[in-house]
């Protein structure tokens, strides 16, 4: 399985969904469609995780980098729905503390 | 690239093999096996992804920074009983033992943490013994879970 992406919109914020897996080689694609979300002009930004399956490093490394630019930007990204290994992934990283991490969608402030 | 299936009749262990090239992607080439076998070993979600984060993580970094000679390969074992599972990770990069990565900051803010560094820790963090060793001019990499229950 690899990743599958949408991006929609939603009460007016924006929803990048992942689907299957965000490794080394698929965190490329990621890391490049939210760079173009970025460019477009985008602050605020929710990442949809509840169909994310498998998480290694260079997709946190993603995480990290979106949340970093889109702060000094003065926007924000929550990413909601993380399920179980996915979940612990995020938590032993330390990134379930320090990142905007919930269970269910809500729109970042 | 090389598929190797075995299962030895004393212990019930079961084991596979896998011979890749030193290039990005790798997917194509371990996942179709690694699938297959977890499925033959009744491996729970846990182990699964215990098995797949070993690999990426070690794999994607020989691949990036251990500047493998092209004509070699990388090689990836898999050993499950029933006591847990065994990933082995052998290639001739140049030397590299993950253990003396630094430990990462976690408590730093999003501000302050560097981007990257992860990839070991999550390993050390998700496995119960993390071995290294230099021999022939190879790095062998080995790393142990104790099995998830059903």
């Amino acid at each position: 399985m690899n990743l599958m992406t949408r991006t929609s919109t939603v009460d007016g914020g924006l929803i990048y969904e992942l689907h299957g897996r965000l490794d080394s080689e698929t965190s490329i694609q990621a890391e490049k469609e939210l760079e173009e979300l970025l460019r477009c002009g985008c602050t605020v930004l929710a990442l949809d995780l509840r169909q994310l399956v498998f998480v290694s490093s260079a997709g946190l490394r993603v995480f990290l980098a979106v949340t970093k630019k889109l702060r000094m930007a003065g926007g924000e990204v929550v990413f909601f729905g993380p399920q179980g290994n996915v979940l612990e992934v995020l938590n032993i990283s330390g990134f379930s503390r320090i990142l905007n991490v919930q269970e269910k969608y809500s729109a970042a402030q | 690239m090389t598929v190797e299936n075995s299962t030895s009749a004393n212990a019930e262990q079961k084991s596979l093999r896998l011979l890749v090239p030193p290039l990005l992607p790798t997917s194509v080439h371990v996942q179709p096996p690694l699938l297959d076998f977890f499925d033959r070993c009744d491996l729970q979600a846990k182990d699964r992804f215990g098995i797949e984060l070993v690999i990426d993580e070690v794999v994607s970094n020989v691949i990036r920074y251990g500047e493998p000679p092209p004509d070699t390969k990388i090689e990836i074992c898999l050993f499950v009983d029933d006591e847990g599972w065994t990933v082995e990770v052998i290639d001739e990069a140049t030397p590299y033992d993950p253990r003396s990565a630094p430990v990462p900051d976690l408590d730093l803010s999003v501000e302050e943490r560097p981007i990257g560094g992860l990839g070991v820790e999550l390993i050390r963090q998700w496995v119960d013994r993390l071995d290294y060793e230099r021999v022939c001019a190879r790095n062998r990499l080995t790393a142990f879970r104790r099995r998830e229950s059903p």
